[in-house]
């Protein structure tokens, strides 16, 4: 679809990076010494710490991706909501508050506390370098889909100027500024979110009357040229774009428009009707790509059912066993990889004690879930709002706006913008701070001084960022949500099994400790490399020619994890008993 | 813009060990009944799809029904922990 460039959007969009920018810099003064920098001298409240691990963790994959995904498949993308939050309780009750006593700034301190071991420290520092990488990669895909349409800019420009703003952010006042940018997107995204689908609810569902709503659609590549519906893509006379889509079939009763509605009588109302949903089909003859898109009526009840997907969650309902362990392997990474990544864990030593630590992670856990729970009304009220892109999901959620007002649509485009930056900036943060504090920080002889410890994250941080603007434009058609499933794997199979193990089983070794973050992280990160889809998205090759038998490593790899660490530590504990 | 830290707070006494072992053994307790209702959820789309389609009364059906409840469900046991873990607290002798 074509997007007319929106001078509001832009003008709202250069006001937050603005706003943004500027409390960096005026954060940038209290943040001269290491402990400043890298946990804001731990001295940030509870509260705002909470709702900036809503912003820390609502990355564009919950946003965009979730949205997009309940407006095509319908329930299969509330299971990442589910998932996602889910590992919230891992956090909270399990990681939280040993993590805050055993640590200062990086994980890495918690893992050596009893050990005080530089193996550790180099492992630790890796791990949390290539999970931050992994997890930047997403958002870098997800800021460039997002404003190529927005502004008009290229892929790779929108990911260059998205990659600038966010390392200039952490550049000027590591943790503080970003903590501050992160509490604003929080609030921002639930506020936004909340107003969405209060205006869902008060619109209700309306049936179509668009007489070519049932009609497919054609998308060919033909010497770089689209050709939509057989006519070159554009807006002006003899030219064709996209139709838009998400409509109501029927409504219960056969009436027009239901009116407004509470929230689950919209559900029910939704169960009772019927909908149509787009299949996609792409064919390569004599050179020309043709991407057709089918329509077909689904009955309400079908969207309320797991396994509509067809990739992630097709195998719910099939027979295959396989197929079954790729959903299984998922969900249990999803659970066990928010209290794994690096810049969440960070996040507890923002805040002054055990206790604090508790109640910003319970406010987390209110503003997060609150959002989730809105997702699956902006998912659902995109697919029936008559205005998303057929050939796009990751834009239903600011195409949703659209279907109200132009203001609304600027807003939420604006609020997405400032989604990427509060990620993205917490991932280089984490990502500079494990450079600084565990491999640079074992590697020289002579320990840094504070000044010199800012100094290095700061070059740390444009390099990674640089590194995430390559990566963005690198995997430009990988699908965000997908990235972010495979980022939670790496995450849990290389992290969880050390901290869980540290905290709670004495017989664990230093030994254990490293063998089991190199073998959960290798052996995810190669599970990912020689799966399916990656066969078929990054390599070109069949899916059926994959080494490994199913996509998602979590369920193979996090276990081994844990056994790796249970017998090294063993063997190695003999011996220096 | 101010900044709300926590310095704006009282100070806190350190956590002593008996508090400690009391928040971690209740967060492991209240975690394994979360994690029975989270691989009860995962196992039975899996191995049950028909069973999560069944409706309940009040328009969504279990499968909908269920993952809101894992939601919720995870911050009413935060609240909980929290409470808990604030009532044991004993105050430091003066």
């Amino acid at each position: 679809m074509i997007y007319e460039a929106s001078t509001l959007a832009v003008v709202i969009f250069l006001a937050f990076v603005g706003v943004t920018l500027g409390i960096s810099f005026y954060f940038a003064r209290k943040a001269s010494s290491a402990a400043a920098y890298f946990a804001a001298g731990g001295q940030i409240h509870w509260f705002v710490n909470g709702v900036a691990f809503a912003g820390d963790y609502l990355s564009a994959a919950s946003f965009l991706g979730i949205c997009g995904m309940i407006a095509f498949y319908g329930y299969d993308g509330f299971l990442y909501s589910i998932g996602f939050l889910a590992g919230w309780v891992v956090a909270l009750l399990v990681v939280a508050e040993p993590l805050k006593r055993l640590g200062r700034f990086t994980f890495a301190d918690a893992l050596n506390s009893k050990f005080q071991s530089k193996g550790i420290r180099i492992a630790a520092g890796i791990s949390a370098l290539v999970v931050s990488t992994f997890y930047l990669i997403p958002q870098m895909v997800g800021a460039g889909a997002l404003i190529r349409p927005l502004l008009g800019f290229t892929h790779m420009q929108g990911v260059i100027m998205v990659g600038t703003v966010v390392t200039l952010i952490v550049v000027t006042a590591g943790m503080v500024s970003t903590t501050y940018v992160q509490f604003i997107k929080g609030l921002l995204l639930v506020g936004f979110s909340a107003i969405l689908v209060g205006l869902i609810l008060a619109r209700g569902l309306v049936a179509t009357t668009d007489p070519l709503a049932m009609t497919p659609q054609t998308l060919e590549i033909r010497d770089g040229r689209k050709i939509v519906n057989g006519a070159p893509q554009g807006t002006k006379t003899g030219e064709n774009d996209l139709r838009p889509i998400g409509h109501v079939q029927r409504l219960p009763g056969d009436i027009e428009r239901t009116g407004p509605v509470g929230p689950l009588k919209f559900l029910e109302l939704l169960r009772d009707s019927d909908v149509i949903l787009w299949g996609k089909a792409d064919s390569v003859v004599d050179g020309v790509k043709t991407t057709t898109f089918t329509p077909r009526v689904v009955s309400g009840q079908e969207l309320f059912r797991p396994g509509n997907h067809p990739r992630l969650f097709k195998g719910i309902r099939g027979d295959s066993l396989l197929a079954k362990l790729n959903f299984l392997s998922l969900m249990l990474a999803l659970f066990c990889g928010t209290a794994s990544l690096p810049h969440i864990l960070i996040r507890y030593y923002t805040v002054k004690d055990q206790a604090a630590a508790r109640k910003s992670t319970i406010v987390g856990i209110g503003t997060i879930g609150t959002f989730y729970v809105l997702t699956l009304f902006m998912g659902f009220g995109a697919m029936t709002c008559g205005g998303i892109d057929v050939s796009d999901s990751n834009m239903a959620a600011p195409l949703l706006a659209r279907s109200f007002s132009l203001w609304l649509f600027a807003a939420i485009s604006a609020v997405a913008f400032t989604t990427v930056l509060g990620t993205v900036s917490g991932l280089i943060v984490a990502a500079a701070g494990a450079v600084v504090h565990d491999l640079i920080g074992c590697l020289l002889k002579e320990p840094l001084t504070d000044h010199a410890k800012v100094r290095v994250a700061k070059i740390a941080s444009v390099f990674v960022g640089i590194g995430a603007m390559v990566l963005g434009i690198v995997f430009e058609k990988m699908n965000v949500n997908f990235l972010v499933g495979w980022a939670f794997s790496v995450a849990a199979s290389a992290n969880l099994p050390s901290l869980i193990m540290t905290l709670f089983w004495k017989p664990t070794t230093k030994q254990g400790i490293v063998a089991a973050i190199f073998v959960g992280m290798i052996s995810s990160l190669a599970w990912i490399l020689l799966s399916g889809d990656t066969y078929q998205d990054v390599y070109g090759l069949k899916a059926s020619d994959a080494i490994v038998p199913f996509s998602q490593p979590g369920i193979v790899t996090i276990p081994l994890g844990f056994l790796t660490l249970i017998v090294v530590s063993l063997l190695t504990g003999k011996k220096s008993a | 813009m101010g900044h709300f830290t926590a310095a704006d707070e009282p100070a806190r006494e350190v956590e002593s060990a008996s508090d400690i072992a009391y928040s971690t053994r209740l967060g492991l307790q209240l975690f394994a009944a979360y994690c029975a209702a989270y691989f009860g959820f995962m196992l039975l789309h899996a191995f049950a799809p028909q069973v999560v389609d069944i409706n309940l009364p009040g328009g969504v059906n279990l499968a909908t029904g269920f993952g809101l409840g894992l939601i919720w469900g995870a911050f009413v046991l935060a609240l909980l922990y929290a409470w808990l873990c604030g009532r044991n607290s004993q105050p430091a002798p003066k």
